[in-house]
């Protein structure tokens, strides 16, 4: 009996802190989506730096839970924890935008080009290159790097592999 | 016997995690906004479909012309992300015609919401550099059928295109 009682602490406890973590990206994230400066391309940057430092170890996932519908490969992010995803979600904010991004990478009218970078980089990480690339193209219905969402799903999905291989990437 | 049931219980559950994790379905609405008449009735609804990584938005819009109970899809729209509805982008010329378009389709009735004719830029637009690449930035329709039509291209280049029309429906580069 108290051998149980002191699992239930240790499992409240973990509860607890989780929650801490996640209370602590999620004010992060809404305060950078509330923001109008820096630039998208910036808070991007710099939620990502956030994510390594909440979440060691699981920050891409910390990305894709915060500021996608994803968690993981097939689980769904909790509403109560995401920024700028769907418009009904309690913390919608003012989402993310394309501002900041290079022509190339920026689409028209104007899309959440953060979460089109993190979930296609998570992609990369979690399918590998190919089978992410794979994915993209049929997402997009076409190959060509003219188009904004498919050039920067490319970067992402390169970025995403070579982080989940050594844990740095480079542009 | 008991190896083989768990070889089977895991061939289920990849066979499911495949299914889920990558196919697309359908979730309840998102969101619906309907016209209000005294002419026929349009309405559009907002469905999330979940893709792996990314959801995709679809907007259907559908009539129900005056005298009929049924609501008849006219066409449908895909965006990346979960944007309003453009109601703006629904605009009635008289009791009998009517225009809506969204990203690359354009749909317009002069019967009252009974047939439609729809229109695809990036079917009408023959661009190598840029294929499949263009959405319909502004549309304007007069009563007598007149009207332009504005495209843009997605792409960083922004480029822009007219067309026009002198029957509601037949459009062409001036």
């Amino acid at each position: 009996m108290p051998h149980n009682r002191n699992l239930t602490l240790l499992l409240s406890e973990g509860y607890r802190r989780t929650l801490m973590t996640r209370e602590r990206i999620l004010g992060t994230m809404l305060s950078a989506s509330n923001n109008g400066q820096p630039d998208d391309c910036l808070k991007l940057a710099l939620l990502a730096y956030k994510a390594g430092q909440v979440f060691p170890g699981n920050a891409i996932n910390g990305l894709l839970a915060g500021l996608t519908e994803r968690s993981g490969v097939i689980g769904e992010s909790d509403p109560n924890f995401r920024v700028g995803v769907l418009r009904r979600d309690p913390h919608f904010g003012n989402s993310f935008g394309a501002g900041g991004f290079i022509p190339m990478f920026q689409d028209n009218p104007p899309g959440n080009q953060v979460r089109h970078f993190v979930g296609w980089f998570a992609a990369g990480a979690f399918l590998g290159p190919r089978a992410a690339r794979r994915a993209l193209y049929r997402e997009e219905q076409t190959s060509t790097m003219n188009d904004p969402d498919v050039a920067l799903g490319m970067q992402a999905i390169n970025m995403g592999f070579n982080f989940s291989k050594t844990g740095i990437t480079r542009l | 016997m008991r190896y083989g049931q768990m070889i089977f219980v895991i061939g289920i559950c990849l066979v499911a995690v495949f299914a889920h994790g990558c196919h697309s379905q359908d979730k309840p609405i998102l969101d619906r906004w309907e016209t209000n008449p005294p002419a026929f009735t349009l309405r559009v609804t907002e469905f999330q479909e979940t893709h792996f990584p990314l959801s995709k938005f679809r907007y259907v819009f559908e009539a129900k012309p005056n005298g009929s109970d049924k609501w008849r899809e006219i066409m449908t729209a895909i965006t990346d992300d979960d944007v309003p509805i453009p109601r703006e982008q629904v605009r009635f010329i008289s009791d009998r015609a009517a225009y809506v378009f969204m990203t690359d389709k354009y749909a317009i009735t002069t019967n009252g919401g009974h047939s439609w004719f729809i229109w695809n830029a990036n079917d009408s637009i023959r661009n190598p550099q840029y294929p499949g690449q263009f959405f319909i930035k502004e549309v304007l329709v007069n009563p007598d059928g007149s009207g332009t039509l504005i495209v843009a291209s997605r792409s960083a280049d922004k480029q822009t295109m007219q067309f026009r029309t002198e029957d509601f429906r037949h459009m062409w580069v001036p």
